[in-house]
């Protein structure tokens, strides 16, 4: 795995042997041809005595819409759920094999959905299926604080009450080369200072199942 | 032989693509356009006899999933589709019919085996009575696809054609090739069997790129203008081909009914223009033995556009 650190300016290394006051942290995420990544997450990694003051997190909703899970990455907090309510007129089967997290809804469709949500109590990362519908795909990543992000279309992920000191910062995507193992960094946040970051990530092909149709013709004469 | 009743099949085909609704998503229609090239239309034996023609196909599927349970589901289609033929105008035809499969899923999630049984009943009508035909098939098949982008299938089909009883036809009678043991006029009146394998391989980029394979015996309908006692004699069905007849043909054709073994190759291209639109390229080739008579061959090139709705 290859991961090039950029440090742009604005990013101020410091020591600190305290933890102070809360900074904001934004990372830029792009590929090697310079596109911006999205979905990609972010997370900080608290010591232990210090996850306290960022959890509880709160509970998520992906959606079932069109045929596709929305949205299709997200992150919560060890403990909370996430429901995943129908709204199309078909009916669904969510299902993951996660070791973080195996479980199966039984079929259900439109409107008897609402109580169908799942608590994810180990951290780590959750792939979501749908059985019926073999293309649908989504993440649930399940961190150890609230302070975790996903990128947005422009590969940029921002954390606001960021404790200054050093900690270890977390990225994962679903198409890193080996999507179980995260990149880690320690970075050390500075009190009052912004932390601006920029990385590169080396990513796989997208290899989605596809779902546009194709001929198949069955008969012969 | 009347096996089946066609009217009810038609009947039955749109009462069901009527009774599908769009707004409801558990159901769903399928349309496609295709333009292609035939090179032996008629089957003929030689290069006298082959004629090549381009073609144009829309057709419309209409469907219905049913989910039974967590591992397996029924789907009930609906399919009506017209194939034109630019210089050959007497294979023009339009087809109509319905479908029912069964599919089990060994376990959850895309690379589960699958076993699949699926019914067909369609019902081809074309220029004249005695290329009129209905198909009834039942098919079978187990698929599995694998983390590498490939998927891989194989199956056996049983298909029964049949055909309305047809009234004697003067020009065989006129050949009088033998009186006393006169074959049926019957073309389309005959059952195949057939196995076949499938593998496809699909891109990270969506393409996908697929190889079938299809042995069929059975028989083929075949026509010639040069009628002879010896096609007569190894056919098991001879009639004039009402194909030709409606296209000016300086000569009579004649069709003729004979067992054979069949070699069927596709490969194919297909590539997702959107979430719901594929454009495939595909080129079919058959190679057609009849132990006493020879080899046929034909070759289809099609360009086919598909939508779902």
């Amino acid at each position: 795995m290859q991961i090039r650190l950029n440090l742009i300016g604005g990013f101020l290394l410091s020591i600190l042997g305290t933890y102070g006051n809360a900074q904001s942290l934004s990372v830029k995420l792009t590929d090697g041809e310079g596109n911006p990544i999205r979905d990609a997450v972010i997370e900080i990694l608290l010591p232990d005595e210090m996850r306290s003051e960022y959890q509880p997190g709160a509970d998520t909703i992906v959606d079932q819409l069109d045929k596709e899970f929305v949205p299709n990455m997200s992150t919560i907090v060890s403990g909370n759920s996430v429901s995943f309510p129908n709204s199309d007129d078909i009916l669904h089967h969510v299902y993951s094999f996660s070791p973080s997290g195996s479980f199966y809804i039984p079929l259900y469709g439109k409107g008897t959905s609402e109580q169908y949500s799942q608590a994810f109590n180990s951290v780590g990362v959750i792939e979501i299926g749908c059985n019926l519908h073999d293309w649908m795909l989504a993440y649930i990543y399940v961190a150890e604080t609230s302070l975790s992000g996903i990128s947005d279309d422009d590969g940029l992920a921002i954390l606001e009450s960021v404790p200054s000191g050093t900690f270890e910062l977390r990225i994962w995507h679903s198409r890193l080369k080996d999507n179980d193992i995260a990149v880690t960094h320690s970075i050390e946040f500075v009190d009052g200072e912004q932390t601006n970051l920029s990385y590169t990530l080396e990513l796989k092909r997208d290899r989605r199942i596809r779902r546009a149709p194709s001929s198949n013709r069955t008969r012969y004469r | 032989m009347k096996y089946f009743r066609n009217i009810k099949t038609a009947f039955l085909a749109v009462g069901f693509l009527s009774c599908v609704s769009p707004s409801n998503a558990n159901e769903f229609y399928l349309l496609n356009l295709s333009l292609g090239e035939e090179s032996n239309v008629p089957r003929g034996i030689d290069d006298f006899h082959e004629r090549e023609s381009t073609f144009v196909r829309a057709g419309v599927t209409a469907g219905k999933r049913i989910q039974l349970g967590i591992n397996d589901s029924l789907t009930f289609t609906g399919n009506l589709s017209y194939r034109r033929f630019d210089e050959l105008r007497g294979f023009d035809r339009i087809e109509l019919g319905v479908g029912a499969g069964y599919r089990y899923k060994f376990g959850f999630g895309p690379f589960a085996p699958t076993a699949n049984a699926s019914v067909n009943y369609n019902v081809e009508n074309g220029a004249g009575q005695a290329r009129d035909t209905e198909a009834a098939q039942i098919e079978f098949s187990v698929g599995k696809r694998f983390q590498s982008g490939f998927t891989l299938g194989v199956g056996i089909d049983y298909q029964r054609n049949a055909t309305n009883d047809l009234a004697n036809d003067p020009a065989v009678d006129a050949l009088d090739y033998d009186p006393l043991n006169t074959l049926p006029n019957e073309l389309f009146d005959f059952e195949s069997i057939s196995a076949f394998f499938a593998a496809d391989y699909e891109f990270a980029s969506g393409w996908r790129t697929s190889l079938n394979y299809r042995r069929i015996n059975g028989f083929t309908v075949a026509s010639t203008t040069q009628p002879s006692l010896k096609i007569y004699k190894i056919s098991d069905a001879f009639y004039s081909d009402p194909a030709f007849s409606t296209s000016n043909s300086a000569m009579p054709w004649f069709g003729y009914l004979l067992e054979t073994n069949s070699d069927q190759w596709e490969g194919a291209l297909s590539i997702p223009l959107s979430m719901d639109t594929s454009i495939d390229f595909s080129v079919n080739w058959t190679d057609i033995s009849a132990p006493e008579r020879g080899n046929y061959q034909n070759t289809i090139f099609a360009i086919t556009f598909i939508h779902s709705l």
